[in-house]
């Protein structure tokens, strides 16, 4: 890296910071922005920087690769909050491990399935199967078998606006037939972070329920399909 | 003192991923290793408690998304390879969103 290549990549992990701050300000004060997660909004301000400025997306992911790289710690990182999660897990094992098992065995299923009905390349299949997977543990499990990570997070961002949709509709209906912690463990459970974000806004506990949701289900698809993967 | 304290506990948590690439790599395995190193700190994290690696947590998971705009952003170079599939990834993508939330509610309900 020279001296020119540095200076760009502090101003685009500058450029990064800003835009990030923006888009959590955007996304907690404006309604229309809160049905995103940060990470949506901020890559679409950076793509419409990118096109504006004309530089390669390939050269701006190069330039913020140390940005990038702290993915890998923050997902490390998660470990400390689900520690503390642990006393909840023995207290409710079989709820809770058959619920992800679950789900997480359908969504990984049903769309492999319906890929294979629709004759996708493997590639791509490889790229949507860990769709209800957290973006930090998808991501590199699809990365490991050659899929496209950009398959991958137009995938999560559509699963995770569905859930809130589908949530929605489908709780309503419902009406009280469901608990507080039900309904956070089904929504984070299916809409990784997108999903749990919502259910923030709803309440503490539901919160709480659906990142122990996000956390377990993202370890669990990921076991799954590097299982898969190994033995196909 | 919190900044320097977020600062040991990222650069003890970027040690236990260094560990776990070189673990992945001698045993020849594909598992990535951030999902290794997850399972390593959770057990050290239910055993022993470790302030600076709890700070550093913290930071780290509540800023996550910053870490993820560089790959959500470079989506645009291949984009293309949903070309003439679009409509299909779409359907697949929403209906096994509806049949794993029911799924998921059928047995949550089932055993609650």
């Amino acid at each position: 890296m020279n001296i020119n290549d540095f200076l760009l990549s502090g101003l685009w992990m500058l450029i990064t910071l800003f835009v990030y701050c923006i888009s959590v300000f955007l996304n907690k004060n404006i309604k229309v922005f809160s049905f995103f997660v940060p990470v949506l909004i901020s890559a679409a301000m950076i793509i419409t920087l990118i096109y504006l400025t004309n530089t390669n997306a390939g050269k701006y992911l190069y330039y913020t690769k140390f940005l990038n790289g702290l993915i890998n710690p923050a997902t490390i990182a998660m470990a400390i909050p689900l520690s503390k999660q642990i006393p909840i897990i023995r207290k409710r094992f079989k709820l809770i491990f058959l619920t992800v098992f679950v789900g997480c065995v359908s969504s990984v299923s049903v769309t492999a399935f319906l890929c294979y009905l629709f004759k996708f390349p493997i590639k791509t299949m490889i790229s949507m199967l860990p769709k209800a997977a957290t973006m930090p543990l998808a991501i590199p499990v699809v990365d490991l078998f050659n899929g496209f990570i950009a398959v991958t997070i137009l995938t999560l961002a559509v699963t995770g606006v569905a859930t809130r949709f589908f949530g929605d509709v489908l709780f309503k209906f419902m009406n009280k037939n469901i608990s507080t912690e039900g309904r956070g463990f089904i929504i984070g459970l299916s809409g990784h972070a997108i999903g749990a974000a919502s259910c923030y806004e709803k309440s503490e506990v539901e919160g709480a329920w659906a990142s122990l949701a996000l956390c377990l289900n993202g370890i669990a698809t990921c076991i799954l399909l590097v299982g898969i993967f190994m033995l196909f | 003192m919190k900044v320097i304290k977020i600062f040991i506990g990222t650069l003890l948590l970027i040690g236990v991923y260094y560990f776990s690439c070189y673990f992945v790599m001698k045993l020849n395995v594909k598992i990535p290793p951030s999902l290794l190193g997850l399972f390593i700190t959770l057990i050290f994290a239910y055993k022993v408690k470790i302030n600076v690696i709890e700070c550093a947590s913290d930071f780290l998971t509540k800023n996550m998304t910053l870490f993820l705009i560089p790959p959500c952003a470079s989506i645009v170079n291949s984009l293309n390879v949903l070309n003439g599939i679009m409509v299909q990834w779409l359907f697949i993508t929403l209906l096994s969103t509806l049949v794993t939330m029911l799924v998921s509610l059928f047995v949550w309900k089932k055993l609650r």
